[in-house]
């Protein structure tokens, strides 16, 4: 009996251990602003070029820091209105609430650089998620491309 | 063929002053500084155009900013101090690619570059000698005080109202004190509280922890005492995830006593008035400027030898340097630096207190959505 009692609370042991692992985030947790169209990733071959450009701007970066991406949806983004254009205020004030607020992430890096990606964010979730969100200069076609990238240790 | 020559013909639009409607935040959270200048551009915008000067020989803007700095006898009087900044043609081209604050509508030349220079400029007060100017854009765009931003651009201190103060105040006098500095010609910034769980009330929710800064544009009030608050989004438009707030219109009108209630008002912060103007130039009296004063000074007998030979070479400008010299190096003089000194240390000890005072304060207030400010906006 004892036995049986024993190997039941081990079980539920494991269980309670279990969300930790199931608590990590998506990057299809995230908000999907009405900045983006379409409201859905780019698939691969769409503006390769370009997300090849920012990719390669972020690895470059998030290295850096000690980290490589082993996740990413691209987004076009137009921006809310479409007369002003992408601003990346208020998509940082979007995303990074998510972040705040249902993520309890904390921000660690936060600049802008001439050579790319324009901006480029990075947060640690409360169970130690850490993503980043980054922002290209104008494309040669006046596309802005918007990136969400999960990272990993080096 | 590089990027063709920024004059002072592209300083503004065709009013030919600075004009709010100019200002566009896009991709630097300097909410904080947008909001001030286009406040002063609502309500000075003669403060602005002395400001920046262009010098065609070397194609720099000439812009005047303030920092704090020492005056009065023996420097213990806190006082503004010009700073005057040269943006290079780089400088607004490097803000104009990194901040992106023009609005540039499809088939126009190019929108007022006032923004940019005044930006630039202020970038380039705030870095380190050893930073580029894209390092100092980086570092003014991450949130920071208004009330730092309007005394840099003015030299002058604001006037603040607590939120929460002001929503202990009956709604007449709070509307009495905003209607009032708008009359005087003074900048308004309404500030805001970051609050994890935001009301609907129209105003925006701040960025991760911190608060928004607006500009107050109008204020008035019904038959019923409803009073209504028109204030600008830098942004240059307003949306807010979840709020049911998007709209292309950055002005908003919010019913104060609801945004007061809600604890989303910070503070309100109230620049200074205009500066008293002759032929376009500012006036700022000085006491010894006046001839009849001097006269007087001079005659004046104090008993003590090192007074009275300062009082007396009042005309004499190499005299006064001598004598300015013979009193500090006197012991009076001495002890009177001694003690200036000290009482220096104790200021700026208090002062430093009083800052770390507000970090905590900010901190509380971003987790406790706490309204006794002054929060950091970005």
């Amino acid at each position: 009996m004892t036995r049986m009692l024993t190997a039941f609370f081990f079980c539920i042991g494991f269980a309670g251990v279990a969300p930790a692992k199931d608590a990590s985030m998506t990057l299809d947790q995230l908000p999907v602003p009405e900045a983006f169209s379409p409201r859905a990733p780019l698939g691969p071959t769409d503006q390769a070029e370009a997300q090849e450009e920012l990719v390669a701007a972020v690895t470059g970066k998030v290295k850096q820091e000690g980290y490589v991406i082993t996740d990413r949806r691209i987004f076009n983004c137009v921006g809310y209105d479409p007369a002003t254009g992408p601003q990346w205020v208020v998509l940082h004030a979007e995303v990074g609430n998510a972040m705040v607020d249902t993520f309890k992430a904390k921000e660690f890096y936060d600049h802008l650089d001439a050579k790319g990606p324009h901006h480029l964010s990075i947060w640690r979730t409360s169970h130690g998620d850490v993503i980043a969100v980054a922002q290209s200069y104008e494309t040669a076609d006046g596309k802005v491309l918007v990136g969400y990238f999960m990272l990993g240790k080096d | 063929m590089g990027d063709p020559t920024l004059t002072d013909a592209d300083l503004y639009g065709p009013s030919g002053r600075p004009e709010p409607t100019d200002i566009h935040q896009r991709d630097l959270g300097d909410c904080y500084f947008l909001a001030p200048l286009g406040s002063l551009a609502h309500q000075q915008p003669g403060r602005i155009q002395d400001a920046i000067t262009y010098d065609a020989a070397s194609q720099n803007f000439n812009v005047t900013l303030y920092q704090h700095g020492h005056g009065g006898f023996l420097g213990l009087r806190s006082e503004a101090k010009p700073v005057h900044v040269q943006v290079s043609q780089a400088d607004v081209r490097a803000d104009i690619r990194l901040s992106d604050n023009l609005i540039e509508p499809h088939g126009a030349k190019h929108s007022p570059i006032w923004p940019a220079v005044m930006e630039a400029a202020y970038a380039d007060l705030a870095k380190k000698k050893d930073q580029t100017i894209d390092q100092g854009l980086d570092g003014i765009g991450h949130g920071r005080f208004p009330k730092s931003a309007m005394y840099a651009l003015t030299g002058e201190t604001s006037s603040r109202i607590s939120g929460h103060e002001a929503k202990g105040l009956p709604m007449d006098k709070v509307y009495d004190r905003i209607h009032g500095a708008l009359d005087e010609g003074r900048p308004v910034i309404l500030n805001t509280n970051y609050m994890s769980s935001v009301p609907t009330d129209g105003l925006i929710k701040g960025d991760g922890g911190s608060g928004h800064a607006y500009m107050v544009e109008g204020i008035s009030r019904d038959a019923q005492g409803n009073v209504e608050v028109t204030v600008r989004n830098p942004w240059g438009m307003n949306v807010s995830h979840g709020l049911g707030i998007e709209s292309p219109d950055p002005l908003v009108k919010v019913d104060l006593k609801t945004v007061l209630n809600n604890g989303h008002v910070d503070d309100l912060e109230f620049g200074p008035k205009p500066p008293v103007r002759t032929q376009d130039k500012e006036v700022k009296p000085e006491p010894g400027q006046d001839p009849a004063a001097k006269e007087h000074a001079a005659a004046v007998r104090t008993g003590d030898p090192a007074m009275d030979r300062l009082l007396a070479s009042l005309h004499d400008p190499q005299a006064m340097g001598h004598a300015l010299t013979a009193l500090a190096q006197s012991p009076d003089g001495q002890a009177f630096r001694a003690e200036g000194q000290a009482q220096y240390q104790a200021m700026e000890a208090q002062q430093s207190q009083q800052a770390q005072a507000q970090v905590a304060q900010q901190s509380q207030a971003a987790q406790q959505q706490a309204v006794s400010g002054p929060v950091m906006t970005r």
